[in-house]
């Protein structure tokens, strides 16, 4: 670490982690919803939707952190100079910390927008546009005064800025349900489909160009590549989810074609990673940091790109449109493409905060595979919970709870895999937040 | 391949993605008054939609398939259960899935709240959507239809 003000970037990855275990512990709450039966009195004080809420808010409130605390990382090293005021930085992340954690006691006593994952209120609301226009205000004047533009950083900045701007569609109240859903999704698939691309995209440039030392020029080159094709692909691929709200047939057309192409892109950065470390000019001193990196890439081709695929075309959509195949290419695709990017971020970033260049992967290994194989085997069970609900309830037509029954066996699977996850997860936080020099292993 | 050939491939892939996204946006606009009959949106439609958003009913239920998927999806709910099942299952939940593994919270959701879901659920059941949900679709044989059409007796 060379630049004084990266340091800020450690509160935002440690209050990122913490959100990540307080996201998990309620997905395994709301998984004990489908296996056990929750008692009336407890579910009219805390409703499965409430629990709901949290475990997504939490999701996206520490992944938005995440990416902030990233970017006030690598912002230092590729611009050359300090953060151009830490202290809106420290003013930034006080004010979303107080934000979602009103947001969230909010949700408990009911103060909700009630639109899923949108739920945070009007006048919370316009508190995370004024701390996402702080942050992007801030990243702005470090790049303007220090006059050295890379393109990792306007691809950052760029995605950063979309992001803010999609955020906006979802504030207002709209009267007609259809279009109510059409802008949800500006928000929601143009952020993870576009803009939190774009920001995976930066960051895994970045990272893999000082990882393997591959000459700036080439891994810019193919960053322009990655990106174009997932904007490409991911705009107009935002009609797989007007199939059956309500919108004019064409988007059947549109949205098949599209979102059919939309594991390209995630299959170049596969490459496109490969590549770089096979033609590496510098040894990598933390392999492991490689192993996420590969992971993550992988990961997302999976979660993101063949589980996407898997029912995004309409003649199978209309099965397993709502159903728990969402549920479980949800979740493998969050954990895959941006879960994975953020913690590869913070094994990058946090050892060298505290002055550790090469760490000791014990830990961080038992808690990556741990992580990995239990989400991997909920993709699974979600899965298979999913395809029996689309056969059940929508092709022969049994009624929803009659069909639930049979998939109950298979959340009760999910919930045993669950812990194992938060298992992975608490070892990995640990790890992070009190990370050990690898010369420590020969004392 | 330079990188300013990449870079051309990025703009343009992506002015074209949003040329085409933006243009079908301002023409569904213009076709979705049609589609979801925007003329018999009352203003108690839009109360029963405030009223769905009020207590959250859309992190439990999916509606047009989206939302939580914990309870049954409302977009046909009136066809299915008929207005008078919903009104009761919204009043008095802790009788209606007594016997059911999952429950649904008792919100205290008033008498004029009801009256407008009710209408909400009219409206969002008569959009034109593809005839989705599969399992609501009136196209569709109930599974005695299908073994009489065979010859079953």
């Amino acid at each position: 670490m060379v630049y004084t003000s990266q340091k800020i970037a450690n509160w935002y990855f440690s209050i990122a982690l913490f959100l990540f275990v307080l996201q998990v512990i309620m997905g395994l709450w709301l998984i004990s919803n489908y296996v056990f039966t929750i008692p009336q009195e407890v579910v009219n004080v805390f409703p499965f939707a409430t629990a709901r809420a949290m475990h997504t808010n939490l999701l996206v409130l520490w992944m938005l952190l995440a990416f902030m605390g990233g970017t006030y990382f690598i912002v230092p090293m590729e611009t050359e100079s300090e953060i151009w005021s830490p202290n809106l930085a420290w003013f930034q992340l006080i004010a979303l910390v107080v934000t979602g954690v009103v947001a969230l006691v909010g949700f408990a006593f009911g103060w909700t927008k009630g639109r899923p994952l949108l739920e945070i209120p009007p006048p919370l609301n316009y508190m995370v546009v004024v701390g996402a226009l702080v942050f992007l205000f801030n990243v702005g004047m470090t790049m303007f005064k220090a006059r050295r533009w890379t393109v990792i950083q306007g691809t950052l900045l760029g995605g950063l800025v979309f992001l803010a701007l999609l955020y906006l569609a979802g504030i207002p109240f709209y009267r007609n349900e259809v279009i109510d859903w059409y802008y949800w999704w500006w928000v929601i698939h143009l952020w993870v489909e576009g803009a939190w691309e774009l920001v995976t995209g930066a960051i895994m440039a970045f990272i893999l160009m000082r990882l393997t030392g591959v000459d700036r020029q080439v891994v810019e080159k193919w960053l322009y590549v990655e990106i174009g094709l997932f904007m490409f692909t991911g705009i107009a691929g935002t009609g797989h989810h007007y199939y059956w709200i309500g919108a004019p047939k064409y988007w059947l057309w549109v949205g098949g074609i599209f979102s059919a192409l939309e594991p390209l892109p995630i299959l170049l950065m596969v490459i496109d990673t490969m590549n770089h470390v096979r033609h590496r000019h510098a040894q990598i001193v933390n392999p492991h940091t490689w192993t996420i990196a590969m992971g993550c890439a992988v990961f997302h081709m999976i979660g993101a790109g063949v589980w996407g695929f898997a029912h995004t075309l309409p003649q199978v959509n209309y099965y397993t449109h709502g159903s728990q195949v969402t549920v479980s290419h949800g979740h493998l695709a969050f954990f895959g493409a941006y879960a994975l990017l953020n913690l590869l971020v913070f094994y990058f970033a946090m050892p060298q905060l505290k002055g550790i260049e090469i760490y000791k992967p014990t830990r961080a290994k038992l808690g990556f595979w741990t992580m990995c194989s239990a989400m991997m085997l909920m993709g699974l069970t979600f899965g298979i919970a999913g395809v029996l609900q689309s056969y059940l309830e929508r092709v022969l037509g049994m009624g929803y709870m009659t069909a639930q029954s049979y998939m109950r066996l298979w959340m009760g699977v999910t919930l045993v895999l669950g812990v194992f996850f938060l298992g992975g997860v608490l070892i990995t936080v640990c790890d992070l937040l009190s990370p050990k020099a690898a010369t420590e292993r020969l004392d | 391949m330079t990188k300013k050939i990449a870079f051309w491939i990025f703009l343009l892939g992506t002015l074209s993605s949003a040329v085409l996204f933006l243009g079908l946006t301002v023409d569904t606009h213009r076709q979705v008054a049609a589609l979801s009959h925007a003329d018999k949106l009352s203003e108690n439609v839009v109360a029963g939609k405030r009223a769905f958003e009020k207590y959250n009913c859309n992190d439990c239920h999916t509606i047009l398939g989206f939302g939580g998927y914990y309870a049954p999806d409302l977009t046909k709910v009136v066809q299915r259960v008929g207005e008078d099942g919903i009104r009761y299952r919204v009043k008095h939940p802790e009788l209606a899935f007594a016997n059911s593994v999952r429950k649904m919270p008792q919100q205290h959701v008033s008498e004029v709240e009801i009256e407008s879901l009710v209408a909400f659920f009219n409206w969002v059941g008569e959009i034109d959507n593809g005839d989705w949900p599969p399992q609501d679709s009136k196209k569709r044989l109930s599974r005695s239809e299908q073994r009489l059409s065979l010859g079953a007796t």
